[in-house]
């Protein structure tokens, strides 16, 4: 890579940029939050995002290619993206020879795309995206060669294939348009009824099937087609136990869905209740029979994830099904929490939430003796319908995984009936043990305090001032204010802001700290790191456009 | 006519207090809250049903309300809803607050139109507001009032002046240009557990209090009374400047200058001593209000007439005005506003001299 090309003029702006892009990023969520509506959220991040592109087009695609950066972020990094054309934005950071010519524009774009479907965010948000690209009507060749060489180039494409079918087919629809589409699905049907492993057609035919398949899946044509088929709900395909696991288990549950185990949950309720199924009547028509299959399916599935059974712990009960659920193999925190919140933190509960905080923590964490604040106030409970208890969820497990990165810490939360947070500084203050005073302390709270607007950033500024004391104090929040433009609402200038929405975003939000000292070297390393990052658009070819 | 006195109007309440003793008090720019409770037995949860979701709202004139409760619970209007409505029709407010039977339909011919010329009437709607707190005086001030539609607009137009919005008779005009900054006032205040009350100030003075009457009910109407009723103080405030001050800066300084002790410990004094100054502030404020007696003006005007319902009285004292829906000595809901124009020093003066005259022996030789 050549050098950067940021000017010292710029410096200073982007900076600020990306030290509020990095807080927008790990704490923007589309949900409502207990004061601001979802339009309002979005609109927020949009808003950002644009400003952002406007700066420097890298600049949203390196914070989104961040670890922790939420899913609503990276795809709305990615949709502001795709809408774009390839030259489009001006590149006021990274050299543009090295952005268009050596390949980076491509890598940034596709780790933002990892990203999105890592573990912390999910497919089905990449699915959503893909949707958005439709709804918004973009379709260039850039986005379209990625879309299909990630639909594609998914391992586990049979199971997304029978659990997004509908959506599937609708983003493949768009992307090859309605006359590739039915060119494609009549070319399947031919192949498959001439029962053979190699292509047979014209050379037209085959041409235009590698072009839009085989170049982006790993596997043989026939297995490409009869899922292709399968999707689009084209009807006379035979799928193998052998060949087809779970495409043969949902042919059988079209029929009869007792014993199947292979088909999630919320697809053989969808064949059962249509009407036109042939155990509806039997096992759908009234409530009662409706709650039987309800508790037989719930039974029975096999392949709904650990986190989702967490999450169903209380309608399971409802349904009178005893199931074992090995809680320590959750991974998602907010399943843990909600399902406390709903039921009872029970013991199994309790100790599953601190096996994955401890999973969770971070290795050689920067300060070894921490404080910290919890903010148990009535407004941490989050919007009554859309987020109820996340903020809490959230402030609760960030300060388990920090006690667990931490060699030393005192937590203190606050009682009384409003958001005293100056009260519990000082309480933090005086459990300080002084032997091993604090290297930080972080405050988790949503920035609105009651005793007075201000009165924490007095006794933070009286106490560093008394003290001549340097201390990071880092005010951690869990969600984001759209009055704030999507941003953190701070306590106090003497406190350092940052959203967090999922403990994984702590290092590298404390290490964006870190930016500020060097700018110009942290972006270096964040383009090093774009351009060692292996991948690529498809798991056969790399195809440049 | 007949009196009520305010202690025996707030009869129960108490305010709530944090660990070590002091009021809680809550705070932005120059206005504070304080939040009352009860005991449980004084809070007639089941009885009451939530009145933003029991009740439906017609008319079929101008300058009336109909109200229909849905519900087998009996229902107690906030004071001063409004109707403000989608359907093409002239929005309305209430000047009161009211008392509605279970399953039943009652119609209150003094409320007012508030947007200008608009035409129509509404049907079956739940579209409801509160009207600010600040019209509050000028609302009570027409109860009963029955002819004609324009009760509420010259209290609009002051609204508009105030808040510098542009309203005319147009209420809707203020909630548009606001309603994102009243959203996020809600957040600056949080509900306590088990709250039945809450008494405002501005610039340290007692300008309204409110007594619900259920724990439930006050959380059914927590938000609104914030947003819509309360927020325009705020509004005020902050288009006039206002700040909260340095309280706690102030009292350390102070402190610093008597105490030679670590820097925590001195913290944790101030922080103590400037809540205990904001409660002893309160508490002083309260205390004036305690001598104070209101005539109560029997409220018919839409009103349940049966004998065991609750009754329905307009409160009015030199600085205050408000209104008591009671029943057998036992107060549902109170709601009393200080006149704009009232100087509390006034009743200070008034009040020393009371205190005076009783220290006073009676005349002999």
């Amino acid at each position: 890579m050549e050098k950067l090309v940021l000017t010292q003029n710029m410096l200073s702006t982007v900076k600020q940029s990306l030290v509020d892009g990095l807080t927008i990023a790990s704490g923007s969520k589309s949900s409502a939050t207990y004061y601001h509506s979802k339009d309002e959220q979005m609109k927020a991040i949009q808003t950002q995002i644009r400003s952002l592109y406007g700066l420097s087009k890298e600049l949203p695609l390196i914070i989104a290619s961040q670890k922790g950066a939420t899913g609503r972020f990276v795809s709305e990094v990615l949709l502001n993206e795709f809408k774009q054309t390839l030259k489009g934005g001006a590149c006021n950071i990274v050299n543009p020879i090295d952005w268009y010519d050596n390949g980076l524009s491509d890598k940034a774009v596709l780790s933002a795309l990892n990203n999105l479907a890592s573990d912390d965010n999910g497919i089905t948000y990449v699915l959503r995206l893909f949707m958005d690209l439709k709804n918004d009507r973009v379709n260039n060749e850039r986005t379209r060669k990625i879309v299909l060489g990630f639909i594609w180039g998914q391992e586990n494409l049979e199971f997304y294939a029978m659990k997004y079918r509908n959506k599937i087919a609708q983003i493949l629809k768009h992307v090859y348009g309605v006359k590739k589409t039915s060119i494609l699905l009549s070319i399947a049907q031919k192949q498959v009824n001439i029962h053979g492993a190699d292509l047979v057609g014209t050379q037209k035919e085959i041409n235009i099937v590698n072009d839009a398949i085989l170049k982006y899946f790993n596997g043989d044509a026939i297995r490409a087609f009869k899922l292709l088929l399968f999707l689009f709900k084209k009807s006379g395909v035979e799928y193998g136990e052998t060949e087809f696991p779970l495409l043969s288990q949902y042919q059988k549950a079209q029929t009869d869905i007792t014993g199947v185990e292979n088909v999630p949950e919320e697809i053989l309720l969808g064949l059962v209740s249509n009407v036109r199924h042939p155990q509806y009547h039997t096992m759908w028509s009234t409530d009662l029979q409706k709650e039987a299959t309800k508790a037989m399916v719930r039974k029975n599935t096999k392949v709904t994830s650990v986190n989702q059974q967490v999450r169903q712990t209380k309608s399971t009960a409802k349904l009178g099904v005893t199931k074992t659920v090995d809680m320590k193999k959750a991974t998602d925190f907010l399943a843990l929490y909600k399902t406390g919140y709903e039921t009872s933190f029970t013991d199994e509960i309790r100790t599953a939430i601190g096996k994955l905080a401890e999973k969770k923590k971070i290795n050689d964490f920067f300060y070894p003796s921490i404080g910290i604040v919890v903010d148990d106030s009535v407004s941490m409970t989050g919007h009554k319908a859309e987020s109820k208890n996340t903020p809490r969820a959230i402030a609760d497990f960030t300060s388990k995984v920090l006690m667990a990165s931490a060699q030393e810490s005192v937590v203190v939360k606050t009682r009384d009936e409003i958001t005293d947070l100056a009260g519990s500084f000082i309480e933090l203050l005086k459990d300080e043990n002084p032997q091993r005073p604090y290297d930080a302390i972080f405050i988790l709270t949503d920035g609105y305090e009651n005793a007075y607007d201000g009165l924490t950033n007095e006794v933070i500024s009286i106490y560093k001032q008394e003290t001549g004391s340097q201390i990071p104090i880092f005010q951690i929040s869990p969600i984001t204010g759209a009055e704030t433009g999507g941003n953190v609402r701070t306590l106090g200038q003497g406190v350092v802001k940052m959203a967090i929405n999922n403990p994984t975003a702590l290092q590298p939000q404390i290490t964006a700290r870190l930016l500020e000292i060097d700018t110009k070297r942290w972006l270096e390393n964040q383009v090093h790191a774009l351009e060692a990052a292996p991948v690529k658009r498809s798991n056969k070819i790399s195809v440049n456009v | 006519m007949n009196t009520r006195d305010f202690t025996e109007l707030l009869k129960g309440c108490r305010p709530v207090k944090d660990r070590d003793g002091n009021v809680i008090v809550q705070s932005i720019m120059n206005m504070q809250i304080v939040c009352l409770t009860t005991d449980a037995e004084f809070s007639l949860d089941s009885r009451f049903a939530n009145p933003l979701k029991a009740l439906t709202s017609s008319n079929s004139t101008y300058g009336q309300i109909k109200f229909t409760n849905k519900e087998d619970k009996e229902v107690i209007l906030p004071t001063n809803l409004a109707v403000l409505t989608k359907q093409s029709a002239q929005n309305h407010g209430m000047v009161k607050a009211g008392y509605i039977p279970s399953k039943a339909q009652t119609t209150y011919n003094d409320a007012g139109c508030v947007q200008g010329s608009q035409c129509g009437t509404f049907r079956n709607t739940q579209e409801f507001r509160v009207l600010p707190v600040t019209m509050r005086e000028m609302l009570f001030e027409a109860v009963g009032k029955t002819s004609g539609h324009g009760n509420i607009y010259p209290a609009i137009e002051k609204l508009g002046r105030d808040t510098q919005s542009g309203t005319g008779t147009y209420i809707d005009k203020y909630y548009s240009k606001y309603d994102k900054k009243l959203e996020q006032f809600i957040a600056h205040f949080e509900r306590p557990r088990n709250l039945i009350g809450i008494v405002v100030l501005v610039d340290g003075e007692i300008v309204a209090i409110d007594k619900f009457p259920s724990f439930s009910y006050a959380e059914q109407v927590w938000d609104i009374m914030i947003r819509d009723c309360y927020g325009a103080l705020a509004i005020i405030s902050e288009l006039q400047h206002k700040t909260s001050g340095q309280e706690f800066t102030e009292t350390y300084q102070t402190l610093k200058q008597r105490h030679q002790t670590n820097v925590v410990d001195l913290l944790e004094k101030a922080l103590k001593r400037t809540k205990e100054k904001m409660t002893a502030s309160v508490t002083e404020k309260i205390q004036e209000l305690l001598e104070l007696t209101f005539d109560a003006t029997l409220d018919r005007e839409g009103q349940s007439s049966s004998a065991r319902a609750p009754k329905s009285y307009i409160l009015k004292t030199d600085g205050y005005i408000g209104q008591v829906i009671t029943e057998n000595e036992y107060n549902h809901l109170v709601s009393v506003v200080k006149k704009e124009r009232f100087n509390p020093n006034a009743l200070r003066e008034v009040n020393e001299l009371r205190r005076k005259a009783r220290r006073q022996d009676r005349f002999s030789l």
